[in-house]
């Protein structure tokens, strides 16, 4: 390897093409490209996990009146809302070539806590893919991760909850009612916030140094800026008309082997 | 026709079965919700394992035995976590026997 690629690429009103990009990352990776970091956004968009349908998620009606996309990823984990104040993070690399739950949510995710203690918060990972930020005697969620592995490539992204919408946030997802009977008497207690609620000072450009500086480092790598690739693009969009821009992707939870171009081969 | 739909918590995790279940089988069975398991599309397998099956929780059962002891891996939930969501689904549709 010769480096830590990081890219800034997004298409922020069309998180469909994204999605697309995200697994384009992933395979890219696994057919030889160097570890990458991809900082990205979304205007409008509920994203939800491989395993959710859309329906039991979001608040359709709700979505539907805000103009509010809804998307699928092919990661696990829950549905999230983003905006323009959410920050995306996404780190790619080759790893161990037995695949182990572990390297994505312990190593990897780690990765980005670290970035966040650079910035001075006290940052700890809780309930394997959520990073909590302690402000005096109180515990905020600001950040929730996904990931894959396929043959010692794995992909890592999550949220960075900066200065999102918490109110559009929390009408446009749906809880589940035996989440919410869990949380009454669950030890875990922590409430989702914006980073700019416990430091206004701390802007994108100090995010992304400290998170670039954090895996430059744990995976021993120098980074350089750079593009996608022609193939990551072509990729992308392959994987978008096929798969990701279709309502059996995004609305009917059709997994990746009713789409004409399989996952990841 | 008979449907049972259970939500269970795991640590991390939502599990939600629902069974579609018609003359004694399994129509219809999906597991949807903000689990993590590897690799993603055994999930799938698991569904498509479910469909046609005998609705009965002896049968489910040996289904989700057979499943596990294939190596799949989960973050935030265990087995126990599916057994239990698909024996309630079961129970919601009406399936009591050897619940």
């Amino acid at each position: 390897m010769r480096g830590l690629r990081v890219l800034f690429y997004e298409t922020p009103d069309n998180p469909f093409y994204s999605l697309a990009f995200e697994e384009a990352i992933f395979q890219s990776v696994m057919r030889g490209a160097d570890a990458t970091l991809r900082f990205w956004r979304h205007s409008n968009a509920v994203i939800i996990g491989y395993f959710q349908k859309a329906d039991e998620e979001v608040n359709i009606e709700y979505a539907r009146k805000m103009n509010i996309s809804i998307a699928r990823r092919f990661t696990g984990g829950g549905a999230v809302y983003h905006d323009l104040g959410c920050l995306l993070w996404t780190v790619a690399t080759r790893g161990p070539e037995k695949g182990s739950v572990s390297y994505l949510y312990d190593y990897l995710l780690e990765g980005f806590v670290k970035a966040l203690r650079r910035l001075g918060f006290t940052a700890v990972r809780e309930n394997v893919n959520d990073v909590v930020v302690t402000s005096g005697d109180k515990s905020f969620k600001v950040s929730g991760a996904a990931g894959s592995f396929r043959g010692g490539t794995y992909l890592l992204h999550g949220t960075l909850l900066l200065n999102t919408n918490l109110e559009v946030l929390s009408r446009v997802l749906r809880v589940s009612k035996a989440k919410l009977a869990d949380k009454k008497v669950s030890d875990v207690k922590y409430r989702v916030t914006n980073l700019a609620n416990l430091n206004p000072s701390i802007g994108v450009p100090d995010v992304v140094k400290a998170v670039v500086e954090s895996y430059s480092e744990l995976l021993g790598l120098e980074p350089y800026y750079d593009l996608p690739s022609r193939e990551e693009i072509d990729l992308a969009r392959r994987l978008y008309e096929a798969k990701y821009s279709r309502a059996e992707w995004n609305l009917l939870r059709m997994p990746h082997s009713y789409f004409e171009l399989s996952s990841t081969s | 026709m008979r449907i049972g739909v259970y939500e269970h918590k795991a640590r991390k995790g939502l599990i939600r079965v629902s069974l579609k279940i018609v003359e004694g089988v399994i129509e219809e069975a999906t597991i949807t919700g903000d689990f993590f398991i590897y690799p993603e599309d055994a999930l799938f397998e698991l569904e498509a394992t479910l469909r046609g099956a005998k609705a009965s929780w002896e049968e489910v059962s040996s289904k989700l035995d057979e499943f596990f002891s294939r190596g799949v891996e989960l973050a935030g939930s265990t087995p126990e976590d599916f057994k239990t969501a698909l024996k309630r689904a079961l129970v919601e549709a009406g399936v009591h026997e050897g619940a």
